[in-house]
């Protein structure tokens, strides 16, 4: 009876395993590439920061919610709604996650300090009443 | 190891190096992509979009409700408001490091009117305006923009609709 592992097939063994390392290896670097170049987490700010922006632009306006295009229609307006969109800003976003937002009427939330992980989003609004448009700034960064 | 087997290790080798090389090109392809800087990106054409059309509405409730006859003077007085605006817009944007144009549309507000013929609708120029119990509203507006920071070009063509 022919020996069942004889000398050649031990050979062709050790061979074929360490092809399938040598694969394996180029598989998980591959696979550690793609995480690298994409590189954004769920909580990214960036992406963050988007989302914010929209639902602030497209919801709806009340006093006690009131949307981004109506707080900034006017100076006086902004006075009377700032604070309430403001809350609502920091309801939305995720824990150690805060805002602020720069605007010619006015800042609001804490700018980040220097070394802080942010995300800047300019942005621009139409001013109401004085038919300009609004230079504005959204930040959002982690303590 | 004997011939058939180096000629396997040598195989998976050179098939491990063109697997790095193609890793390598896609991720500098994907890096080179990344590092663009401008200002345009697909939020912010949709900022910019939001922004306009905010004014397009504020311009319309400020020029609404006109005897019917006096409609083209309605739509000027709409045009005029517009103007401004959007002329403070390409000022803004300039600041960016984009450039921006403003058009009205007229074969565009003219193809909307003609496929909603209910709605009593006319085309002013691109202007949209109806008739509402003798009195001229306006409806609603064809336009083009064009935003350009460099290195990416938007073009959008739309009829914005103010009810």
């Amino acid at each position: 009876m022919a020996p069942l592992l004889n000398d050649d097939g031990t050979v062709h063994m050790i061979e074929a395993a360490l092809a399938s390392v040598l694969v394996l290896a180029v598989l998980f670097f591959v696979n550690s590439t793609a995480i690298q170049a994409h590189g954004e987490r769920p909580n990214d700010l960036g992406v963050l920061s988007s989302d914010l922006l929209d639902v602030l632009t497209c919801r709806g306006s009340s006093l006690e919610h009131p949307g981004l295009g109506f707080t900034l229609s006017s100076g006086e307006q902004w006075k009377h709604s700032s604070a309430a969109l403001y809350s609502d800003m920091e309801s939305m976003l995720p824990d150690g996650v805060y805002c602020y937002m720069a605007t010619p009427y006015g800042t609001l939330g804490q700018a980040p300090g220097e070394g802080m992980e942010s995300y800047s989003r300019p942005f621009l609004a139409y001013g109401g009443q004085s038919g300009q448009i609004l230079d504005c700034k959204l930040v959002l960064w982690r303590a | 190891m004997k011939d058939d087997g180096q000629m396997i290790l040598l195989s998976a080798l050179v098939a491990c190096i063109c697997l790095l090389g193609v890793v390598a090109c896609i991720t500098a392809v994907d890096d080179g992509h990344r590092s663009r800087t401008g200002y345009l990106s697909a939020d912010s054409m949709e900022n910019i979009r939001w922004a306009g059309d905010s004014a397009l509405k504020d311009a319309a409730a400020h020029n609404t409700n006109d005897a019917w006859e006096e409609r083209s003077k309605m739509a000027e007085g709409f045009e005029d408001d517009v103007n401004s605006s959007m002329e403070s817009l390409s000022h803004a944007l300039l600041a960016h490091g984009v450039a921006y144009s403003f058009s009205y549309n007229d074969s565009l507000a003219g193809e909307y009117a003609m496929a909603n013929p209910g709605n009593d609708t006319e085309n002013n120029g691109g202007v949209l305006v109806y008739r509402n119990n003798g009195k001229a509203r306006l409806y609603g507006c064809a336009y083009d923009i064009v935003a350009d920071d460099g290195a990416v070009r938007y073009r959008l063509s739309r009829v914005a609709i103010f009810y």
